[in-house]
């Protein structure tokens, strides 16, 4: 028995006992009269089914969420206005864009690329005779009757754009001369050979550019394109020696050979490790400041070796997913791969396991979706969306799939604290020893005393999560009655565990994240309102390339080395001039930004500074008389130009970090600012506005440093609306 | 006894729900003193009680049996903790509510703590006069600790010292009884 809590229980008692109070006596006639509420939505399933299964007894563990962290879990009491207003605005229309290709998680809805991962097998076929004859400049979204048919858009029956046969119906586009012909993306059912995986890169690249009229730049000289090369691919600048032998080899596949020689070393297999540990890891709270450096240090050793012996990695996250054991280097059950749980499950925090199961591993958006139904105000977003032919905006997954994610995930225990160890002492050693201290009693297990997970829905009612995948399979589900066998939990983790390496969400996830490492941006942002420019191109490729990856056994080295030899990865890159970005109009800074996401320039070195909020704040607060303190910038307003000469005015006043982010502020996506609208018009208080934007930007709400930076950077502004836009302008990747 | 067939449009009859107070009745003190335990003071736990039934009462449950009731009655009166105490921007009052329930379970069992009542009752006269005295200043006065301490003719120290024990005692003697 908790002594703590035993004395609470005592006192209370006590204190009942001597002060004689008695529990005021319910009015129940008054009671009842308050019952009646005819727009509340009753919930009968989740309550009755929970008696049903005997939870008498067991604890909701939302509550203990919302206990650690209040601020995660919206226990809110939306009124029918604001309700409405999430169901059916851009709140529910934001987790259902991130979602959209969540459809894909559902194995039996069945996409073609499901259909063409399970060809892969027969990897023997013949492209040309295989793939789907293609006609050009046919957009099927565009000319499909589904659109316009509400009745038609269903998840369903929205038919992914694929390509259509030859001599079909013609679009009537104006531009359709102009615009090259189509790329046979969806017909990548076989694995391609290096070539043919870069060809699928460029000419898919290339209608996206041609189909917008994107002019892109030029391609970077060799000795440019070794240097990003050595950047990107092995995380060091070029030595003198490698580029001496680089410029020597004299062949026309240098860049391949030197590739090739790249991705065998060791500094390949160390940098993709770190970029790998990184990317499935979420991102450090400063609350874990104190993370123990050695338990981190050997989980990247442990994925660096498993890269190394080349296992793929799928199966790298299989046994990471399934790991148990302690982090103590010494101990007989040392597992360093079991870090991973110990990070994201520690102090039963269930939604932030849930969260980078879902983003970190499946690449979706699990912090909308943890408090917005994605099945409400579907139609509503696809309507106004900018891109509402775009079949990535199919509605999928429910609130209810992420909590009975969760469920299965709140069989995992993380037991033990991280050592008390101080890093007072400055000598290495002493460092080293302490955070070995720090790394000791960790232990990830499996959960004795494992209950029926409740979470709240946004009509209040209480439900009882299932212990299920979002594919269907009904998992062992928690006995209220007697402890739950660990080989039962065990079991769940392991199907789990397949189910999440085998759904090709989980391999574009992967293609994505090293897109992002070599070109600045992931191929596709999980929020498409984030992103608005070429939603389906880049879906398509997304998926060809996750195709190509799951048929390639995971070979990250081979898919390195194809995106490194694209005409993406070798395009010269916009430099941040002041100058430039102030006096260019707004048209062309818009078509700067097109490039940027359009991957026809290759992203500019950002200064790092805008993205810091504290920052962002500080130069509105001492900018008034700058352009960065004008409420609504507009370059048509500065001083005219003489002879081609600076404006002296503002150019002065503007880093290049900051220019940045007056162009990033002044082109925010639309269907972003739609959304933006959406939160101003709801109830929300002004620090679930910023929590809003930091999830769009990060999956995670903002720290408490951050939200005293955005209500100065409030004050200064004094308009919600700019501040929120400037947020997400200095915050979204 | 059976409340699920109450559906939205039948929700007007609940005037006429007979066990709705039988209900109410049998179940207001535990999830009460459950408040109380979990650290809300007189008012807040009567109009969190208030709450919490009015709650059940809008979404009817299957009613399985007392036990399973009085846990679901006190599951959601702790949800209605943490959004009040959201609302006021204060933090929750205990850290792992699944500890705390099953010691509360073992305190106050299935019968809404009236037997640890009893016990407390017993346990109470057992201690000294002293003890007594601190505790009921301390619990029915609100005294401080400097006040008990005055009036005990001990220092703060000593007083706080006392009571400690006494409620180790309290406790340890409760636990017994309620084994």
């Amino acid at each position: 028995m908790n002594k703590a809590n035993s004395e609470q229980i005592l006192e209370s008692f006590l204190s009942e006992y001597l002060d004689d109070s008695t529990p005021q006596k319910i009015n129940v006639v008054e009671l009842q009269t308050r019952t009646i509420d005819p727009q509340t939505v009753i919930r009968f399933d989740a309550a009755s089914k929970a008696a049903d299964k005997g939870w008498a007894g067991s604890t909701g563990r939302q509550s203990v969420i919302a206990a650690h962290h209040p601020r995660r879990v919206k226990l809110r009491t939306p009124s029918l206005w604001t309700k409405s207003l999430y169901l059916l605005s851009g709140v529910a229309a934001g987790a259902l864009l991130a979602f959209g290709s969540w459809s894909f998680l559902k194995e039996e809805k069945g996409s073609g690329l499901i259909n063409s991962q399970s060809t892969l097998a027969n990897s023997e076929l013949d492209l040309t005779d295989k793939q789907p004859k293609t006609t050009d400049n046919e957009i099927i979204a565009e000319t499909s009757p589904a659109i316009g048919n509400p009745e038609l858009l269903s998840m369903d029956s929205v038919p992914f754009p694929t390509n259509t046969s030859k001599g079909s119906s013609k679009t009537d586009r104006s531009n359709v001369a102009e615009i090259s012909r189509r790329p046979s993306i969806s017909g990548t059912s076989v694995v391609l050979n290096s070539d043919q995986l870069v060809s699928l890169v460029d000419d898919q690249m290339e209608y996206m550019w041609k189909l917008r009229g994107v002019n892109p730049t030029s391609a970077i000289a060799d000795e440019q394109w070794l240097q990003r090369a050595s950047l990107t691919v092995l995380g060091k600048l070029v030595s003198s020696e490698d580029q001496a032998k680089f410029l020597s080899d004299k062949s026309t596949t240098r860049r391949e050979n030197w590739l090739d020689r790249a991705t065998q070393s060791d500094e390949f297999f160390q940098h993709w490790s770190n970029k790998f540990a990184n990317a499935i890891l979420p991102k450090s709270e400063s609350t874990e400041s104190s993370d123990s450096l050695a338990d981190r240090t050997r989980f990247k050793a442990w994925l660096q070796n498993r890269l190394q012996a080349s296992v793929p990695l799928n199966e790298i996250v299989y046994d990471v997913l399934v790991a148990q054991g302690s982090l103590l280097a010494n101990a007989s059950d040392h597992s360093p791969q079991a870090y991973w749980w110990a990070q994201v499950a520690a102090n039963e925090d269930h939604s932030r396991a849930t969260n980078a199961i879902t983003s970190n591993l499946l690449g979706q958006r699990g912090s909308c979706i943890r408090c917005h139904d994605s099945n409400a105000g579907s139609r509503q977003s696809l309507s106004n969306s900018p891109s509402s032919n775009d079949p990535l905006n199919q509605p999928s997954v429910s609130r209810d799939d992420y909590w009975n994610l969760a469920s299965v995930v709140s069989g995992i225990s993380v037991s033990g604290k991280k050592g008390a160890g101080s890093n007072k002492s400055n000598d290495a050693q002493s460092v080293a020893a302490n955070q070995e201290q720090k790394s000791t009693s960790r232990t990830v297990g499996y959960a004795e005393d494992w209950h029926t997970l409740f979470y709240e829905r946004l009509d209040r009612s209480l439900m009882a999560a299932k212990t299920k995948l979002p594919n269907g399979v009904e998992l062992t589900a928690p006995s209220e009655k007697r402890p739950t066998s660990k080989d039962a939990i065990r079991k769940n983790i392991e199907q789990l565990a397949s189910w999440i390496t085998s759904t090709p969400t989980f391999d574009q996830r992967q293609v994505n994240w090293v897109w992002e490492s070599m070109l600045g941006q992931p191929l596709q942002n999980r929020y498409l309102i984030v992103d608005s420019e070429g939603l389906v191109e880049k879906h398509e490729l997304l998926e060809a390339l996750g195709t190509q990856l799951r048929g390639s056994q995971f070979n990250l080295a081979k898919l390195v080395k194809a995106i490194a030899l694209t005409n993406a990865f070798q395009l010269e890159s916009q430099s941040c001039d002041p100058i430039l970005y102030i006096t260019s109009t707004p048209q062309e800074l818009a078509d700067y930004q097109q490039r940027q996401h359009l991957f026809a320039s290759f992203p500019a070195t950002m200064d790092p500074s805008f993205r810091s909020l504290k920052n962002v704040a500080t130069w509105f607060r001492k900018s008034h008389s700058s352009v960065l303190g004008q409420p609504s910038f507009d370059a048509t307003k500065l001083p005219k130009l003489k002879d081609g000469g600076k404006p002296e005015s503002a150019a002065p006043e503007v880093t290049p970090a900051q220019t940045q982010f007056i162009v990033r502020s002044r082109v925010l996506p639309k269907g972003l600012i739609t959304e933006v609208e959406q939160w101003l018009k709801s109830s929300m208080p002004w620090e679930e506005l910023v929590d809003h934007a930091f999830y769009l930007a990060d999956d995670a709400p903002a720290t408490k440093l951050e939200q005293m930076s955005a209500r100065e950077l409030l004050n200064s502004t004094r308009d919600r609306r700019q501040a929120i836009q400037r947020i997400l302008a200095s915050q979204l990747p | 006894m059976k409340v699920d067939s109450l559906d939205a449009s039948s929700r007007t009859d609940y005037p006429d729900w007979p066990e709705a107070a039988e209900f109410i009745e049998k179940h207001q003190t535990g999830v009460w003193r459950f408040l109380r335990a979990i650290g809300c003071d007189g008012s807040l736990a009567d109009d969190l009680t208030q709450e919490t039934f009015l709650s059940v009462l809008r979404r009817p449950i299957e009613i399985v049996n007392d036990a399973a009731s009085a846990s679901y009655l006190r599951r959601v009166a702790y949800h209605l903790l943490i959004t009040s105490k959201r609302r006021s921007a204060r933090t929750v009052v205990t850290s792992s509510m699944e500890v705390f329930e099953k010691d509360w379970m073992r305190w106050a069992g299935e019968d809404s703590g009236e037997t640890a009542i009893d016990a407390l009752t017993d346990c109470f006269d057992r201690l000294t006069e002293r003890a007594q005295l601190a505790l009921r200043m301390r619990f029915s006065e609100q005294a401080t600790r400097e006040e008990i301490a005055s009036e005990l003719g001990i220092t703060e120290h000593g007083a706080k010292n006392l009571m400690q024990r006494a409620k180790g005692l309290l406790r340890e003697c409760v636990e017994a009884k309620i084994k």
